[in-house]
């Protein structure tokens, strides 16, 4: 029992918040607890999650992505572009989620074979691959789309949206992966030291392009939920949501650093703020007031354990001198390592 | 300068005394009641093998390290530095083999910064280029202290260690193997400022394994050995051949045990295997069944050629011939699949990933193996890790975290993941480094095994020279990059191998 | 000099690292010229005085966004919040002087004290929380812009509460550039001043260069770090109380997302990701390329693919640039050789 809190502990912390978050809602509205309301607001937050579960990895082996809400805009307009060109929804689909899953891999070549830094690669794509989405799309974007694309929006499971089953089913795929495949092992190793995975015999390069290519094909994905929920695709689709997702990965309880977190607290972190974002709907806050919430969530959740640390520490025992470590070469050599493996 | 003041009490009151000084890390002494005197203005030599305690002596010295016991007096009043800054706002600056320095910096600003000259609030450029072209003057070198330190060799990076060193009042400079990356017309120089520094006053450490350059600079020698002090005498009363004895002679000798079976073809062959500026032309092969141990001083590129072997770093020339087969060594992946395996020397770095648990570890560079279609086979991970535990005997269960063991056992997990790829070459790095005495002889014995009943061929780097005599059927001598020796354990001492180490030039021993 | 053969000799055979931070800055400016010259070619009213008024213009305020932020780019560190912190300040403040005219004329000391604060946050949260900047500043971005919107409760303020000088800074065209670029220009400076000639900024430059050498020399890393952060959040101040001003009526969304702009502008820039190269003048003339790109394909009535291409791929090759000159930086003065190499 106490090994589990130990292990879960993040999670129950994120279970006890989503039962706050939910008690908070019901006061605010009866009709919060109403199960059609509850999962339909849940398929408002699929997106968000496909791409949450997708960066999940990346961040899992200390990288970012930053351009996947540009991908799920390529995918959503290339979707919605093949659809009126005629293809069956079996055809278009897996082109669709291929081409997410190469867009995905240029950033995983740039990062882990060139030795860019994440962040400004996937600054840089997040424009370009947004420019493409745009090439494809025009000015008008795509409208009109065949009902069987958009089929996926409208249909239910008893009182589950489809979409909803889709995000659970996504969600339990990468949960697998990263617990019992060695993309899996591979990733939490290289998140805790992609030197000694190197020298351990991992094909660092190999594993990260991996991850980026599934982000790239998961964006994919929730560009698909994207034309059938909104029966659209735009060139703008999604822009900005990033923000979100990283927030939902962190809050998550996946370190930004690498090599801890698991799938469930990202899906109970989407939960979460899926709960609380459509609590303060119905209280009538606007959508960028609700931001001042999830960002403190995002910064307390690291930063109050680091508080509690430094009290602690303070109380325990007085400041020991700083220590400097000689070996400055070690770091260097790490640091080049990271950057050449 | 203190000049006139110190050298009125010279005789009485040493610049450093350093009284009974000792240091642990977890269950390794490093330094077990150290006692001698600096005195001031001189050149003192600190020789030791490596591992006697000469770094963690400097740590404590400048402020690096606290002392478990034993105090420090300088210029008779007890000093306790709390960091490196304290040690130089009091005089004593240390100036390592790799330089710590800003390298997108200048080399004026590099030496001045944290304590700019200013004038009205701003950085004063001006003058902080005169002064620091005076300091380089002073040590007479010629660099345009415009250029960034980071085109600089590592001579010069020195040199400006040195001359920030030398912006404060100096009174005590220690220099840490400070010729182990320079050329000899580099190393001469930098004799001669050492030699202005000690007329200034100055008192300069000087620690080396060069035989000749102690020989021809310290005015005295004090020899450390596993972490006790032997020895302070005059260089005039001490000759190389004492000096050796003194650095080796150890108290702890291994017992040897001698190989039964005859030894089986050649696993692995390396043939003029070169790095520019890194090592040269190493020629060597390790047979199935065999032990070969690579001894050589730290830095003198020993890891380096076992790096290169398993593709780590720059790509050499030459050829590699795994089991008959001639191989271009690209990426540990690729060495690991064809059998050979490399333990590092920094095993918390790279040797394991401490962060995670045993059973995680011991899998790492099995995963193929463990998997089927990519997915985990979670029972045979399990076994795996739990058979590695019983047959290294690891304390500790296999969801343990590596950060929970001992500094054995981590080195344990560490060969643990290794043997169960069924490796036919071991290329290990220090594998008994930091390592308790008990744990050490399980380790020896377990490589014994290895080698001898699981028939793997060892390559074995070591700096413990009773270990490298003790397990070796033959050993390497590598100084400054080249294969100076390759002696048959039958002829092997520790004064042949410790005199091919620190021989400059090629062809000793 | 004492011996300038002796340095002649040195200059020549430095080599690589020196000329190689050279080369990343002189890239960026080739780069400017050749987006230049092709345009003009390309678009004859490119090349005309009101074009080049209206794409300094353009630039103004990003190159200011960007000088802030490249101080803390120079610490190894991100700040995603220069938006959030722009557009709190502006509202705040035009809402405070409005209510209180007595304030008037200290909007911009006002305008200072919340970007300085706005920064300190930022900066404790980074060193004393110890929280990876780029989480960090993706929480404050949420947050300042959450507060804003909080405080705003959807209501709109006016610039009108501004001193009548500073809103007719907006329009106003000094020497025949437009007032926004002379402020623009005096407040590059004054950052370029501070980081090349001030202890504050060597300590930034030593800092972002290499970490645990600063430790040895008694840098503070915490002071360090949260003064860029200060000094950022001031610089942000500054611009969002420009772009209100500039703007009119501004909501709680004003100079929202601007953030990636600001950091393409200062990577394109040649500051580097890593920390410790690079210079605000560097990133000044990345924010001029990003609006040299916007205004030339706007004239060549190009749609929108192109322009987010073109500046998806120049943030990319500035990195490439930057990854092989860090390289170099590193490599040269750590690479050890053991061998003699004789003369």
């Amino acid at each position: 029992m106490k090994r589990m809190l130990r292990t879960y502990g993040w999670e129950l912390l994120l279970v006890v918040l989503i039962v706050l978050a939910g008690i908070w809602s019901s006061f605010l509205s009866p009709y919060f607890l109403d199960p059609v309301n509850l999962f339909s607001s849940a398929g408002f937050f699929v997106i968000f999650a496909l791409m949450a579960f997708g960066l999940f990895p990346i961040i899992l082996q200390g990288e970012i992505d930053i351009s996947l809400a540009s991908t799920l805009a390529v995918g959503s307009v290339l979707l919605g572009k093949l659809s009126q060109l005629g293809f069956p929804l079996a055809v278009a689909l897996p082109i669709v989620l291929i081409i997410c899953g190469i867009l995905g891999a240029v950033n995983g070549l740039l990062v882990a074979v060139v030795g860019l830094p994440s962040l400004a690669v996937t600054l840089g794509t997040m424009g370009a691959y947004r420019g493409i989405a745009y090439l494809f799309a025009g000015d008008a974007g795509v409208t009109t789309i065949p009902p069987a694309y958009v089929s996926l929006g409208s249909s239910w499971i008893g009182i589950v949206p489809m979409t909803v089953v889709l995000a659970i089913a996504v969600g339990i795929v990468f949960a697998v992966l990263t617990t019992s495949t060695r993309f899996g092992r591979n990733s939490y190793a290289i998140g805790n030291s992609a030197s000694a995975s190197r020298l351990a015999g991992v094909s660092v390069a190999a594993t990260r392009v991996a991850a980026y290519a599934l982000a790239g094909v998961a964006s994919g994905l929730a560009g698909y939920v994207w034309l059938a929920q909104y029966q659209s695709a735009r060139g703008d689709n999604a822009d900005g949501s990033i923000l979100f997702v990283i927030t939902a990965v962190v809050l998550g309880g996946v370190s930004i650093k690498g090599g801890s977190g698991r799938a469930l607290g990202v899906a109970l972190a989407i939960l979460l703020l899926g709960t609380i974002q459509t609590g303060m709907k119905l209280a009538n806050i606007p959508g960028t007031s609700q931001t001042l919430v999830i960002g403190a969530l995002l910064v307390g959740s690291i930063g109050i354990p680091r508080i509690v640390q430094i009290v602690r520490g303070r109380i325990a025992a007085p400041r020991p001198a700083p220590k400097i470590d000689v070996d400055v070469r070690r770091e260097e050599a790490t640091q080049e390592s990271k950057r050449t493996a | 300068m203190t000049n006139s003041d110190s050298s009125l009490r010279a005789a009485a009151i040493p610049r450093l005394r350093v009284s009974g000084v000792s240091k642990s890390f977890e269950a390794v002494h490093a330094l077990r009641s150290v006692s001698f005197d600096l005195a001031p203005g001189e050149i003192h030599a600190l020789v030791g093998e490596n591992g006697a305690g000469k770094s963690t002596l400097v740590g404590m010295i400048t402020g690096l390290l606290e002392p478990d016991a034993g105090s420090l007096e300088l210029d008779g009043l007890p000093v306790r530095f709390r960091n490196p800054l304290d040690a130089r706002a009091a005089g004593v600056a240390a100036v390592y083999q790799d330089p710590n320095l800003f390298p997108h910096l200048s080399i004026a600003e590099n030496i001045f910064t944290g304590q700019y000259p200013k004038r009205s609030g701003f950085v004063n450029s001006a003058s902080m280029r005169e002064k620091a072209r005076q300091l380089l003057k002073r040590l007479d070198f010629e660099l345009d202290v415009d250029s960034l330190v980071a085109g600089l060799t590592v001579a010069e990076s020195q040199y400006v260690e040195i001359a920030r060193a030398l912006s404060s009042d100096l009174r005590l400079l220690i220099l840490d193997e400070p010729t182990s990356a320079l050329t000899p017309g580099e190393a001469s120089k930098l004799y001669e400022v050492v030699r202005r520094l000690k007329a200034d006053g100055t008192t300069v450490v000087w620690i080396s394994h060069r035989m000749e350059e102690v020989r021809i600079l310290a005015d005295t020698i004090t020899v450390l050995r596993d972490g006790q002090h032997v020895q302070t005498s005059p260089s005039s009363e001490l000759d190389d051949a004492t000096m050796i004895k003194l650095m080796v002679g150890r108290s702890v000798t291994l017992e040897a045990v001698a190989r039964q079976d005859a030894l089986g073809p050649a696993r692995l062959s390396v043939k003029g295997l070169s790095i520019p500026g890194i090592f040269d032309d190493i020629t060597f092969d390790v047979h199935e069944g065999e032990i070969v141990g690579v001894a050589g001083l730290v830095g003198s590129g020993r890891s380096e050629i076992a790096q290169a072997v398993f593709g780590i770093g720059t790509h050499p020339t030459g050829s590699v011939t795994v089991d008959g087969k001639v191989v271009t060594p690209r990426s540990p992946s690729q060495m690991a699949a064809l059998g050979v395996a490399y333990l590092p020397e920094d095993r918390d770095a790279d040797g394991v990933i401490s962060s995670m648990t045993i059973e995680a570890n011991v899998a790492l560079p099995s995963l193929k193996r463990l998997s089927r279609f990519g997915f985990m086979r979670q029972t045979r991970e399990r076994e795996l890790a739990t058979t590695q535990r019983t047959a290294l005997s690891i304390k500790g269960l296999v969801g343990d975290l590596v950060s929970s063991l001992s500094g054995g056992n981590r080195q344990k997990v560490a060969l643990a993941r290794w043997l169960a790829t069924n490796p036919k070459v071991l290329l290990l790095d220090e594998p008994t480094h930091g390592i308790d005495v008990g744990t050490k002889a399980q380790v020896h014995d377990i490589m014994r095994d290895l080698a001898r009943k699981e028939r793997l061929a060892i390559l074995m780097i070591s700096s413990d020279l009773p270990e490298v005599l003790a397990l070796s059927d033959r050993i390497l001598v590598i100084s400054r990059g080249r294969l100076v020796a390759n002696i048959d354990i039958a002829d092997a001492n520790q004064e042949n191998v410790l005199a091919a180490a620190t021989s400059t030039r090629t062809g000793a021993a | 000099m004492s011996n300038p053969t002796a340095v002649t000799r040195r200059r020549l055979s430095l080599g690589g690292s020196t000329s190689a931070l050279r080369v990343r800055f002189l890239g960026v400016v080739i780069f400017l010229a050749i987006l230049v010259i092709a345009f003009s070619l390309l678009s004859p009213q490119f090349f005309t005085l009101g074009n080049g008024r209206s794409v300094l213009f353009t630039a103004a305020i990003l190159a200011i966004a960007a000088a802030g932020q490249s101080l803390v780019v120079l610490t190894g560190n991100l700040d995603l919040s220069v938006g959030s912190i722009m557009g709190l300040t502006a509202y705040v403040v035009f809402d405070l002087a409005g209510k209180n005219a007595a304030l008037q004329p200290f909007v911009v000391i006002l305008a200072l004290a919340i970007g300085a604060l706005l920064g300190f946050i930022n900066g404790v949260f980074v060193t004393v929380l110890q929280i990876p900047s780029i989480v960090a500043t993706l929480g404050t971005l949420s947050i300042y812009r959450g507060f804003v919107s909080v405080y705003a409760n959807a209501k709109e303020v006016t610039s009108g509460t501004l001193p009548p000088w500073m809103r007719a800074l907006a329009t106003q065209v000094w020497l025949g550039l437009p007032s926004y670029v002379w402020i623009s220009a005096v407040i590059i400076a004054i950052v370029a001043v501070a980081l090349t000639r001030l202890p504050w900024g060597r300590k930034i430059y030593a800092y972002g260069s290499n970490p645990k050498a600063a430790r040895f020399y008694g840098l503070s890393s915490t002071r360090i770090v949260i003064g860029a952060y200060v000094g950022a959040g001031m610089i942000a101040a500054i611009a969002g109380l420009l772009l209100g001003a500039q703007v009119g009526n501004i909501n709680s969304l004003l100079a929202n997302g601007i953030e990636l702009q600001v950091l393409a502008a200062v990577v394109i820039g040649g500051v580097s990701i890593w920390g410790g190269s690079g210079s605000v003048i560097g990133a000044a003339i990345g924010a001029v390329v990003l609006a040299t790109i916007n205004n030339g394909l706007v004239l060549l009535e190009v749609q929108e693919f192109y322009r987010l291409l073109i500046q998806g791929a120049a943030i990319i090759a500035a990195v490439w640039v930057d990854a092989i000159v860090q390289r170099r930086v590193i490599g040269s003065g750590t690479r050890r050789r053991i061998m003699e190499v004789e003369s």
